[in-house]
């Protein structure tokens, strides 16, 4: 059953042919899409919560955190939605660490074993990447501190007209540390390698299928930059029209990412099945 | 394979038992999260006001009777959907205030009085009582807006308005020259906090209650009665806030209204001495250098305003405070360098500040004053210069803009190019029609052409303006007098 074909470099045209082949997998069995959708449907709550959090019931929880670290202004109408940008970013570390990577670990589970012929149950690989935990979530802190670094450095470059585009340089510079360690959550579901060494095989698989996985992972992610741009310029939004305009926006770019990442993850796990995965 | 059917029956029955109260809580969340009353009025005022200011920019100032409705209607929307909430209240004010552009003080009143009639927050409604009453002032109906008054310290007695009021009615015999009902209200107020003293004296609410007493001798300039009344706050209640805050008052009534200078400085230092910790030593330390300044010990100042730059490196008020006083200093010794250095201080550590601002204009103020007419001449072209690049850059509307036209306008009369200062005069009376510094230098333009006529007419336009401002109806009453005497007759 596995197919191991070793070559050293893919074009444009073979990038298309594996998006092709993820999109046609994906509706063939679309319940390979069930962790994204959790995924998206959590941080849809996620976001909802804190919307509402000015509100009782939920006040009585989230108020107390949001009067004390931000103030009391910001959980009255409409300071509740100005913040609301940065309370979803704390908020989105949180579900990422936790139940984000280990969807994201299902979902390439579920991938592997559609792509072996094996039955690609939801629950059963949730609990594979359950157990596996703290070595995904070695791999998400690496990724998240690289992002925090190189934001306080973009950030402190940034003068004058080079902080408007700002926004842009620090999406792209998050995109390629995501770019970089995109093949260590394979290595450790599908290859079940431990923490370094999938940190190794990503990295050296990488390598190899460099000009690749660039194209099948910034292409996607080239149409977040539409949310980037609305969410740089929310304020004048929000101006000319109303408040609620930040929510249209977030749930509008968390339903973006949900494609993207599908995409990414789909393509990238074929990729690295395809290309040399060796099944313990 | 039956039983396992069963079993698989049973398995997912048990789940949906799990799974369905969690639905349920989820969609309850969801759907309650919408309904809160509060949040709905905040939302639905917000959506008021904005129409609002869509309209009255709309109709460029000028509302029509369709548009005040279409404004009304916006809060009407807010009291109609959560009539209990504050908002609410606050809406009604609004449309009181409405009306009365309108022109229906009726309709007005008869707003107010639905907040007094539906709510039943004392801060609320002694704020509607207290509208009342000064609509019915504004109206000449004082004996009516007096009984309003009354209700408000009656019904309302230890509101911020409720306590405020029996010196707001002094305050109107004191503006009609009334001397004798001045006094019947002045000794009903301290009636009225005497006896609220005595029946509030365990409580927090004791001290407040003193320094309006404090204030209503004040009111009547009997300044030694409102220093012991002080007296007494801080000996009595010596862990109130109100008692550290009793010195500064104290100080104050000594400086200001008594010119006892060295009885100023004695209560300054006994604050500090007695409250080091407290966070108005910096504050105080300052008024205790203008207090050595104003005694001519500028030494003494100078040290003072030294020791809170050193000692408060985080406090931007105090420093920025200490850092004008010692340019006050240096300018009454002639330090010109030093006084220069000062100023550059203040321009690095307060670049956004008025005081930094204005630094141009004062550098050739300063020259000008001590007859350093080339240094003068220098610093006046400098300060063009920058004015007119900062002006120049300014966004229409913003206070800068206002301030940094003003310093302008002023170096172009002290340069004597009058075509340039009326060039700028004129655009920002168009821009800020009520800020009374642009009419002031109006009148200064006028001086300066040689049209002192002209300025009288402005300065009698400052007055009918601003009736209110007793410190620039002195100013301007003073400017008139002076152009009077030296016009021919």
């Amino acid at each position: 059953m596995e197919r191991r074909i070793r070559i050293k470099g893919v074009k444009m045209s073979q990038a298309i042919e594996i998006w092709k082949e993820s999109v046609a997998v994906i509706r063939k069995n679309p319940l390979l899409a069930v962790p994204f959708i959790v995924s998206v449907l959590i941080q849809i709550g996620a976001l909802y919560l804190l919307y509402v959090a000015p509100c009782r019931p939920v006040s009585y929880v989230l108020a107390p955190p949001i009067r004390a670290f931000f103030g009391e202004r910001f959980l009255h109408y409409p300071f509740n939605l100005i913040v609301l940008p940065r309370l979803f970013y704390y908020a989105n570390i949180v579900v990422g660490m936790t139940i984000g990577i280990l969807l994201t670990a299902t979902a390439v589970g579920m991938l592997a074993d559609y792509y072996y012929g094996r039955k690609a149950g939801f629950f059963a690989n949730l609990k594979a990447a359950a157990v596996r935990y703290f070595r995904l979530l070695g791999i998400w802190l690496i990724v998240f501190v690289f992002s925090f670094m190189l934001e306080r450095l973009v950030g402190g470059l940034a003068r004058g007209a080079i902080k408007r585009v700002f926004p842009y340089l620090f999406f792209i510079a998050v995109s390629f540390i995501q770019f970089i360690f995109i093949y260590a959550i394979p290595a450790v579901v599908i290859e079940k390698k431990d923490f370094i060494a999938s940190l190794k095989r990503g990295l050296s698989f990488l390598k190899h299928f460099f000009t690749a996985t660039f194209i099948l992972v910034m292409m996607p992610l080239a149409f977040y930059l539409p949310v980037v741009f609305l969410k740089q310029h929310l304020s004048g939004m929000v101006e000319r029209m109303f408040p609620e305009m930040i929510l249209i926006v977030m749930i509008g770019g968390l339903i973006v990412l949900f494609v993207i990442d599908l995409l990414i993850t789909v393509s990238c796990t074929f990729l690295f099945l395809k290309k040399g995965a060796k099944q313990p | 394979m039956k039983n396992k059917n069963i079993d698989m029956v049973q398995k997912t029955f048990y789940m949906g038992q799990r799974i369905l109260p969690f639905c349920a809580l989820c969609i309850i969340v969801f759907l309650a999260g919408c309904a809160d009353s509060r949040y709905l009025s905040e939302k639905l005022f917000w959506q008021a006001q904005k129409n609002a200011k869509t309209i009255t920019e709309n109709a460029k100032g000028v509302l029509s009777e369709k548009d005040y409705a279409r404004i009304i209607a916006g809060y009407e929307k807010v009291i109609k959907t959560c009539p209990l909430q504050k908002l609410s209240a606050q809406s009604h004010f609004v449309i009181s205030q409405l009306y009365l552009h309108q022109g229906k003080p009726d309709a007005a009143l008869s707003e107010l009085r639905k907040v007094i009639q539906n709510f039943n927050s004392q801060d609320i409604t002694s704020r509607a009582q207290f509208a009342v009453a000064a609509l019915l002032e504004r109206q000449n109906f004082w004996n009516r807006a007096r009984d309003e008054y009354e209700k408000v310290v009656d019904l309302y007695p230890l509101t911020p308005l409720g306590l405020a009021t029996p010196l707001y009615i002094i305050s109107h015999y004191q503006r009609e020259n009334d001397s004798v009902e001045e006094e019947k209200a002045f000794r009903s107020a301290l009636r009225h906090y005497r006896t609220l003293v005595n029946e509030y004296r365990a409580t927090r609410l004791a001290p407040f209650i003193h320094n309006y007493i404090a204030q209503a001798y004040l009111a009547e300039k009997d300044f030694e009665q409102a220093i012991s009344v002080l007296d007494e706050l801080a000996r009595d209640y010596p862990q109130s806030s109100q008692a550290a805050t009793s010195f500064l008052a104290k100080g104050e009534i000594l400086s200001v209204r008594m010119k006892d200078i060295p009885g100023a400085i004695k209560v300054y230092q006994d604050f500090i001495n007695r409250y080091p910790d407290n966070a108005l030593v910096p504050e105080v330390q300052f008024r205790l250098a203008m207090m050595y300044f104003y005694q001519r010990d500028i030494e003494k100042a100078q040290d003072v305003l030294s020791q809170i730059i050193a000692r408060y490196p985080d406090n931007t008020r105090a420093r920025l405070n200490a850092y004008t006083g010692l340019s006050l200093c240096f300018q009454k010794t002639k330090d010109t360098k030093r006084l220069l250095e000062v100023y550059e201080d203040i321009q690095r550590e307060f670049p956004e500040t008025k005081m930094a601002l204005a630094i141009p204009f004062l550098v050739n103020q300063y020259y000008q004053q001590n007859k350093l007419l080339e240094e003068a001449g220098k610093a006046c072209k400098d300060a063009i210069a920058f004015y007119e690049k900062a002006f120049s850059q300014s966004v229409k509307g913003e206070g800068k803009r206002s301030d940094v036209g003003n310093y302008l306008v002023l170096c172009y009369l002290q340069d004597n190019a009058l075509d340039k200062a009326e060039v700028v005069l004129r655009l920002l009376l168009q821009e800020y029609p009520g800020k009374p510094e642009h009419l002031l230098n109006l009148a200064s333009f006028y001086l300066a052409s040689n049209a002192p006529r002209e300025a009288i007419v402005v300065y009698q336009a400052i007055l009918d303006k601003y009736p209110r401002d007793g410190r620039l109806s002195g100013l301007v009453r003073t400017q008139i007098k002076t152009i009077q005497e030296r016009m021919p007759k």
